[in-house]
């Protein structure tokens, strides 16, 4: 089985999660370039959100500058796509993988968001951890071996290399905050 | 009674004269310190341990998407965007840890010597 096709099914398991009775997620290996950006673009956004989530709720430092963290880096990144996309004169293209991210990370927050104190540190660790793996495999196994623009994947891969540090980082709190 | 070779007497005061005139020069002219640059490059220093002399600037550099900074106790770029420099003189002898302040897994240490 290749690691795209396992990206790919992780990202749907994953998906499926808080997507019950909706549509079977788009395979990310089938997007084209403006749909990717778009995908890549709501991805980041969502873990903006996430951390938004996290600053209002968690009062443990650890969660709290990760949280700033993923707003800091993931504003960066995305602000670097839209300059990109601005240079090439197009537009992202939303896509039913987009829809798929996005009602996932609605199920999420309603979830997180009836937490609080400890149970609400774990679970956002334990999501970020999650959301980070499952995204860093679709960029990296489905994302950035098929986009044909250049710049977008040149983009796309110093991104990965900033969501693979999110991971890592994302592990060492889901230890620090306990389980 | 030695005789003196023809010209050998010029060519060894022009030696003098120059050797006197870069001697002169170094007290005019300050030595030009010695610097360095660190590029902030998929989330490492690069290089991670550098050694310059007293005086020396390090220009630190950020090719990431993301912002970082190069903070050590007795100097702090700042947060540098992706495309911005920053330069540090070190004047004073010493061994300078540091690291980005936002990605902590990122270290560096400046030699000065």
């Amino acid at each position: 089985m290749s690691r795209k096709l396992l990206a790919g099914l992780a990202l749907a398991a994953t998906l499926a999660a808080g997507c019950a009775g909706s549509a079977v997620a788009q395979d990310p290996a089938k997007l084209n370039d403006l749909e990717i950006a778009h995908a890549a673009y709501v991805a980041g956004d969502i873990d903006i959100r996430n951390a938004h989530l996290a600053l209002a709720l968690s009062d443990d430092p650890k969660v709290r500058e990760f949280a700033e963290l993923m707003i800091r880096d993931h504003e960066a990144v995305n602000q670097a796509a839209l300059a990109l996309l601005e240079k090439l004169k197009a537009q992202p293209q939303d896509n039913a993988f987009s829809q798929a991210l996005l009602k996932g990370a609605h199920d999420t927050w309603a979830k997180m968001a009836t937490l609080s104190g400890h149970a609400f540190d774990q679970s956002y660790a334990a999501n970020e951890l999650a959301y980070h793996q499952t995204v860093n495999h679709v960029v990296g196994d489905a994302f950035i071996p098929n986009v044909e623009n250049g710049e977008l994947k040149t983009l796309l891969g110093s991104a990965l290399d900033t969501f693979k540090a999110h991971e890592r980082h994302a592990a060492e709190m889901v230890k620090e905050v306990g389980s | 009674m030695q005789a003196a070779k023809p010209g050998a007497g010029s060519v060894a005061w022009s030696r003098r004269r120059v050797l006197a005139v870069l001697s002169l020069a170094a007290f005019i002219r300050p030595a030009k310190a010695e610097g360095a640059t660190v590029e902030m490059h998929q989330l490492k220093f690069a290089p991670a341990e550098i050694e310059i002399a007293a005086g020396g600037t390090v220009t630190f550099v950020n090719l990431d998407l993301v912002p970082h900074t190069a903070t050590g106790d007795a100097f702090d770029t700042g947060t540098l965007r992706n495309g911005e420099r920053k330069e540090i003189v070190f004047t004073a002898a010493g061994e300078f840890p540091y690291l980005c302040k936002f990605h902590r897994h990122m270290t560096g240490r400046i030699v000065v010597r």
